[in-house]
């Protein structure tokens, strides 16, 4: 059996707290978002990001997801609740603003809000980009990601609209 | 790109388009029966489900099985994520038509979790899973597991709906 390097629990430890926080921090306050539009975001948000990670990590190698368990694992609440419910907030805070600019500024936060949460993944052994990944790409990767995101929750809220009090 | 594309276009290809347009065509027959965003919830969480738990269970360190020819992630498993969306619309379609309740849940859940272990085990004669340390027991075990909690968020989307229910909504009774 491996013997794990000391520290490797830290990533599982720091990531899964955040995650339960987060989740009752999202359950237990009030929400703008129904709970439809909830399941239909994680959803494709699930969509976007394994799509991602399987042609830009797994094929050409510009991100290495650890391949020890406890980080892994670590990644998996990174992916499963951590960015979803971090998306979630924004969308709420964007459904919010009634001016493009605050709406904007909104976007440019949560970008770099996300990128921050990455880097701390990547301290932390979770994920490690390639020497070919450069700051760009993260951010042209997460502002599409958010963009894709808002057009979806305008195209749910309508469709939610017809039959349900939003 | 050769990784992106089949490293051959052969029978699991086949099955996956095939299994896919069979589910589809089948599920848009049906009458509908669910108003159009509770179609899509169901959708997505089938959807959902399944990539959280092949994004899990497949990659190292886990590496219980691959997916179609290779380790690597190929365009096919999109179209492979698709197939279990309509597949779980189905089977929460039935559910609500029926009206299944008392002891015959646990009997509706065992006959599905045995379809989709039935049907896993043909994905797996058409190489689309290639089994390492995985095994089909396993499967079973799972579909149990996801169905059961499938149909408790069943209930519980039916009763959201009817709280947040508009007058002029459709109605799912």
């Amino acid at each position: 059996m491996e013997i794990l390097p000391r520290g490797i629990y830290m990533a599982i430890t720091v990531f899964l707290t955040i995650s339960i926080l987060l989740a009752l921090f999202f359950f237990t306050t009030k929400r703008r978002l129904h709970l439809f539009e909830g399941i239909v975001l994680w959803a494709f948000f699930l969509n976007i990001h394994n799509n991602f990670i399987g042609f830009a990590g797994v094929d050409f190698h510009l991100i290495r997801i650890s391949q020890r368990l406890p980080n892994f694992i670590a990644y998996c609440a990174i992916r499963n609740v951590i960015f979803p419910v971090f998306i979630m907030l924004f969308l709420e805070a964007v459904a919010s603003l009634r001016r493009t600019w605050a709406k904007l500024a909104c976007l440019v936060v949560a970008v770099h809000l996300l990128m921050g949460i990455v880097l701390l993944a990547e301290r932390f052994n979770v994920l490690q980009h390639s020497p070919r990944w450069t700051v760009g790409w993260s951010y042209l990767s997460w502002t599409a990601a958010l963009l894709l995101m808002y057009g979806l929750h305008q195209w749910i809220r309508r469709v939610l609209g017809k039959d349900v009090i939003v | 790109m050769n990784k992106i594309l089949p490293q051959r276009f052969d029978a699991n290809e086949w099955f996956l388009i095939v299994s896919l347009l069979c589910v589809v065509v089948f599920a848009s027959l049906l009458p509908r029966r669910f108003p159009g965003i509770v179609t899509i919830v169901f959708l997505s969480i089938g959807f959902g489900i399944s990539m959280c738990a092949d994004f899990f269970f497949a990659p190292p360190p886990n590496d219980f099985y691959d997916v179609n020819d290779s380790k690597y992630y190929e365009l096919f498993e999109i179209p492979f994520y698709y197939l279990y969306a309509p597949f779980a619309y189905l089977f929460v379609y039935f559910f609500d038509k029926w009206r299944v309740q008392g002891l015959f849940v646990t009997l509706y859940v065992l006959i599905w979790s045995a379809v989709g272990t039935g049907f896993e085990a043909l994905a797996v004669y058409f190489h689309v899973f290639r089994y390492k340390t995985w095994r089909l027991e396993y499967s079973w075990v799972f579909y149990l597991a996801v169905q059961s909690f499938y149909l408790l968020l069943y209930y519980i989307i039916k009763k959201k709906y009817h709280v947040t229910k508009r007058e002029e909504g459709r109605d799912w009774p």
